[in-house]
């Protein structure tokens, strides 16, 4: 426990030096790159945060005190680790396009359309989630606004930079900006049924899209006339509005919750009338009805496995969905929805071998590439390739393998996860008030919870809104 | 023996009162306003103690501060007798002379949720908070007994609730006590549960709303007044028309962030919209001290500190295990006649044995923890941080005790006088004026019988503005702190408690009826949002401290909320905890019960 101590102090120091960029050397490994195949007994080298060679017979060579180039000497110091990965298994960390991890806030439930809400708003670089999910070699995830609204809030990629304690170290800087939507039953059970607003029905619910980015659309608009000197006094400002025009600008992408194949169609409909061409579909359960045109529309889609069944609308489903996706060239990933899923996609992953056989990469693709495309940061992370970030998971086996248990997770070139130093207390923030022995399951509890009343993460914080009403 | 004499010349004649005998200002009416406080030792600043000297205040002001001033004839004197005069204590940041509103539990009719009218949602920031505080209110006299004269006030509320007025703790109506008004704007990351905004995400983005509308409101405003041609003017808002000081860097936004969390999100938003910022109620400063330090934001930090429960149980745990032993090798007999004392020894002695090493990390983390909170004050002062206190959660009772263990945990007395003089003063910018005894400043001072932060010292007089007011000094029971009476803790907890539970959703309400003996207690909850009583289970009372598990019903589903909660007096506070969905905060306070 002492060296728990030490480590959590390390931690510390660590975060003085703000945003860390780490060095690396992964020796002897079986690198699997995603993009450029596997390449057996393979180094890579990160430096600075970044990859910077994919090579054999790497190492660094420290001249002065400092890193100066690629050579033969190799001793590793403070500034540098070392791994070896002799009979492991590289791949890039993995990303989540859909979990609501390290984040205080899922749900402002009292409006049917909240854009202008901000999960960003409310990181939480305490959430010992983000360890966990390391310890499953997810280094991103997409933290998400959840399902209450038709029009939830702005979404945020995060970085498991598990041991910062400034939220604004957990943010992927510059990641495009992403909203969520939803469609069906929870906008229609928290507002209509709850509040007997609009939406109450499936039609409402497109009604509320469309009234919204109308908007957006007249309010970039009004804007546009003031700052072209049109008109003199400036429009009333709406941060929502303001929002909702982001989306049809294109700056800011949507990620919608989605399981029938008839809403679907209806989205993207809608959203061909209002000129926005990209989307990524959440859950979406019936995608396999309609993969043609999603594929069509060049929408994504980012599913779960084989978890269904926990509402009326989710009876409809298949394991083979991510494979008949995929199949349909639909850009699929896998996602967790849940703290608890999260720190096993890769095995997520590896059900699709067995529902529809797809290919080792094709199957890694759906928890890398795949999704770091649908959040539009692939070209920094999802592969390993020279000038990406240095986010790499470390497997003992293959990772596809039953028995394949991570060993390292790395971000930015820094060690966030070693199973050879996982102390039990990995806590950061301490209440000096709380019971001891510490409620320590109060944060665990998963997603999944077919038993606890709510279908997922995604209608946390919105109890109030379906019951005491 | 120390005794004051109060020399009262009158026109014609001296007169000579001792200090026990009581003024009765309505039979003798204060006839100057000149006083001579006379053989005093003088803490003129935080870091300058006088020494043995003089005080002459004359209207209102202090006129001069030496030794062997001549007294004028004019001049009420007192005979300090080697008391000890202070600067009057600033409070950066409180409610005080603010009731604290009446939960009617009456639901606003609100047609949208999500579009509910500025005042129920707390966003009143056109309220001024002189308007709203009580001359009368028991809260001013408590305020001045612990030495303050001049505290920042703000309305309480929700998300917005108003302006600051910098009120003086003496005058006959709330006009009368007001020293400056609008001197700030009240923020707090705090939603309405059940409407727009509930979440701190919907606090925050409400914010950025509001502000930026100000601001755009302020532009068209200004355009409209300059142009000749005809253009549409701007709706009239009285909230916005409130905010628009702060967003042209004439009013500063105080901000209520205990925590870590709650101070980057404070200070992301300071950088995103750019006003002026003060951070009140601060207890968990540590982590973001680099980027307090780089925005020099001015911190009023929290008097309240974490339960000493660790240290003190870990005290007794020693003390009494030896006893422990004893006891029960003697008889154990005679402690069953105390069946909660019997619980606690159990639990020190269990502590002792088997603590398992998991249960020892998990504690020696906790320390650290607690260490880290009462250490925040000497730490900010290492760091060269000038801070204040503020006191929206924390009654200034507490404060000497509090400043106790501050100064145990390395913060110097000289730091601690700062942070309730001169750094406040200087926060609120008001340093000319305050905080110091010097000539020229506001005769804003308290007279100690003894040096302030020794044990037995109590505050006789406390001067506002030149005018003296006499404390009534307590004969001091010992072994009283625990609670407001001498009455065991399980007799204290019986009658009804008020609640409000804290949830992402945000506050639940209700009331806690205890009923029953030491043996048997009977506990039912009501929500304030319907009448359904729910009875608590697996009830178990210790030292200050009560727990019990409740079933509430998540549409249809009964899950099981473990309530602990700790005690204070008449208030208490603690934790509900769901399985799988993590802690939320419940506070309360005795509504009736055995007196």
């Amino acid at each position: 426990m002492r060296k728990a101590l030490i480590i959590i102090s390390l931690i510390f120091i660590q975060q003085l030096t703000a945003q860390e960029m780490g060095t690396v050397l992964i020796k002897n490994g079986t690198v699997i790159t995603i993009t450029d195949g596997v390449k057996e007994n393979t180094d890579v080298l990160i430096k600075n945060g970044k990859i910077s060679q994919i090579g054999e017979g790497l190492s660094i060579l420290r001249r002065e005190g400092k890193i100066t180039e690629l050579g033969n000497e190799a001793t590793a110091g403070n500034d540098f680790r070392i791994i070896d990965a002799k009979g492991m298994y590289v791949m890039p960390g993995i990303v989540d396009a859909h979990s609501h991890i390290g984040i205080d806030a899922v749900n402002e439930a009292t409006d049917p359309v909240t854009a202008q809400v901000w999960v960003g708003d409310a990181l939480n670089p305490y959430d010992v989630n983000l360890y966990r999910a390391l310890a499953g070699g997810v280094t991103i995830s997409h933290a998400m606004h959840g399902s209450a609204n038709a029009i939830g809030g702005q979404c945020e990629t995060i970085k498991h930079r598990y041991g910062v304690e400034d939220p604004e170290l957990l943010r992927m800087k510059d990641a495009p900006r992403t909203i969520k939507f939803a469609l069906g039953e929870n906008p229609i059970r928290v507002h209509g049924e709850g509040q007997r607003i609009v939406p109450n029905t499936r039609m409402g619910i497109e009604q509320v899209f469309r009234t919204s980015l109308q908007e957006g659309k007249d309010y970039a608009k009004a804007w546009a006339a003031y700052s072209s000197g049109k008109t003199k006094t400036p429009p009333e400002y709406n941060l929502r509005k303001e929002t909702l025009a982001g989306i049809i600008s294109g700056e800011i992408m949507i990620h919608c919750h989605s399981y029938r194949a008839d809403e679907i169609l209806m989205l993207m409909k809608v959203l061909s009338d209002y000129g926005v061409d990209k989307i990524c579909f959440q859950h979406v359960n019936e995608g396999f009805k309609v993969a043609p045109e999603l594929a069509e529309f060049g929408a994504y889609a980012s599913v779960f496995s084989d978890w269904w069944a926990y509402k009326f609308e989710v009876y409809y489903s298949t394991a083979y969905n991510a494979t008949i996706l995929t199949k349909n060239g639909v850009v699929t990933s896998i996602n967790s929805d849940s703290r608890e899923l999260i720190r096993h996609l890769y095995h997520e992953a590896a059900k699709t071998q067995k529902y529809g056989g797809l290919s080792d990469n094709e199957a890694l693709k759906l928890i890398t590439l795949n999704p770091a495309i649908q959040l539009g940061i692939d070209d920094r992370v999802g592969s390993l390739e020279k000038g990406k970030d240095g986010d790499v998971a470390i497997f003992n086996k293959h990772p596809l393998s039953v028995y394949a248990i991570p060993q390292y997770t790395i971000v930015d070139g820094v060690v966030r996860f070693d199973i050879n130093e996982d102390p039990a207390d990995m806590r950061i923030d301490v209440d000096p008030e709380e019971a001891v022995p510490a409620f320590m399951e109060s944060s665990a509890g998963h997603g999944h919870g077919h038993g606890k009343g709510c279908d997922d993460s995604c209608m946390q914080d919105v109890f109030y809104y379906l019951f005491d009403h | 023996m120390r005794s004051i004499l109060i020399l009262l010349p009158c026109i014609f004649m001296l007169s000579i009162v001792s200090l026990s005998a009581q003024i009765d200002y309505d039979v003798f009416p204060e006839v100057s306003s000149t006083y001579l406080i006379s053989d005093v030792h003088i803490q003129k600043s935080p870091t300058d103690s006088f020494g043995l000297g003089d005080i002459l205040i004359e209207d209102g002001y202090i006129k001069e501060v030496s030794r062997n001033i001549e007294p004028p004839v004019e001049a009420y004197v007192i005979e300090a007798d080697s008391a000890y005069a202070y600067p009057a204590f600033i409070a950066g940041l409180a409610h005080t002379g603010i009731s604290k509103k009446e939960n009617k539990g009456d639901k606003p009719d609100v047609k949208f949720q999500g579009h509910p009218p500025n005042e129920v949602v707390g966003i009143t920031p056109e309220l001024l908070a002189h308007e709203q505080v009580s001359a009368t209110d028991e809260s001013i006299k408590k305020m001045k007994s612990n030495g303050f004269g001049l505290v920042h006030v703000v309305p309480r509320g929700t998300m917005l609730p108003g302006q600051g007025s910098l009120m003086l703790l003496e005058g006959e109506s709330n006009e009368e006590m007001i020293y400056a008004e609008k001197s700030s704007m009240f923020l707090q990351l705090k939603g309405t549960r059940g409407f727009y905004p509930t979440t701190v995400i919907g606090v925050m983005a409400k914010w950025r709303d509001l502000y930026r509308k100000a601001g755009y409101l302020a532009k068209h405003q200004a355009v409209t007044k300059s142009s000749t041609s005809p253009l549409k003017r701007a709706k009239a808002d009285k909230a916005l028309a409130a905010l628009i000081p702060s967003t042209q860097g004439k009013q500063t936004i105080y901000m209520k962030a205990e925590k870590a969390k709650a101070i980057h999100k404070a200070i992301a938003l300071k950088k995103e919209l750019g006003y002026e910022l003060v951070l009140a109620e601060v207890q968990q400063a540590g982590p973001v001290l680099a980027k307090i330090k780089a925005e020099s934001i001015p911190l009023l930090i929290s008097a309240k500190l974490p339960k000493e429960e660790k240290d003190e149980k870990g005290k007794k745990g020693k003390d009494e295990k030896g006893k422990d032993k004893k006891a029960e090798g003697k008889d154990t007999g005679a402690e069953k006649t105390k069946p909660t004392k019997d619980k606690k020894n159990k639990k020190v002695s269990k502590d002792d044995k088997e603590d398992s090493p998991e249960v020892k990390a998990l504690k020696e983390r906790k320390k650290k923890s607690y260490e880290a909170y009462v250490g925040q004050a000497a730490m900010l002062e290492k760091e060269g941080i000038a801070f204040g206190f503020s006191f929206l959660d924390s009654k200034p009772e507490v404060l000497k005790k509090s400043l106790k263990r501050m100064m145990k945990a390395g913060l110097s007395e000289a730091g601690a006088l700062a942070a309730l003089t001169t750094h406040p003063a200087k926060i609120l910018g008001i340093d000319n004026k305050v905080g110091t005894l010097a000539k020229g400043k506001l005769a804003n001072l308290f007279i100690s019988d003894a040096p302030f932060f020794s044990d037995d010292s109590n505050i006789k007089y406390v001067f506002v503005e030149g005018k003296m007011t006499e404390q009534e000094v307590k004969p001091k029971k010992k072994k009283a702190d625990a609670g407001d009476s001498d009455m065991a803790f399980g007799k204290r907890l019986l009658g009804s408690w008020s609640y409000t539970v804290s949830t992402p959703e945000g506050e639940y309400t209700g009331t806690i009826e205890i009923k029953g003996d030491e043996d048997d207690y009977t506990i039912n909850i009501t929500s304030d949002d319907d009448s359904e009583v729910m009875e608590a289970r697996e009830i178990s009372v210790g030292e200050e401290v009560l727990s019990y598990v409740m079933t509430v019903d998540l549409g249809g589903q009964g899950i099981p909320a473990t309530n602990e909660l700790n005690f204070d007096g008449n208030d208490f506070e603690g934790t509900v905890t769901l399985p799988g969905m993590g802690s939320m905060p419940i506070s309360g306070t005795k509504i009736s019960g055995p007196e």
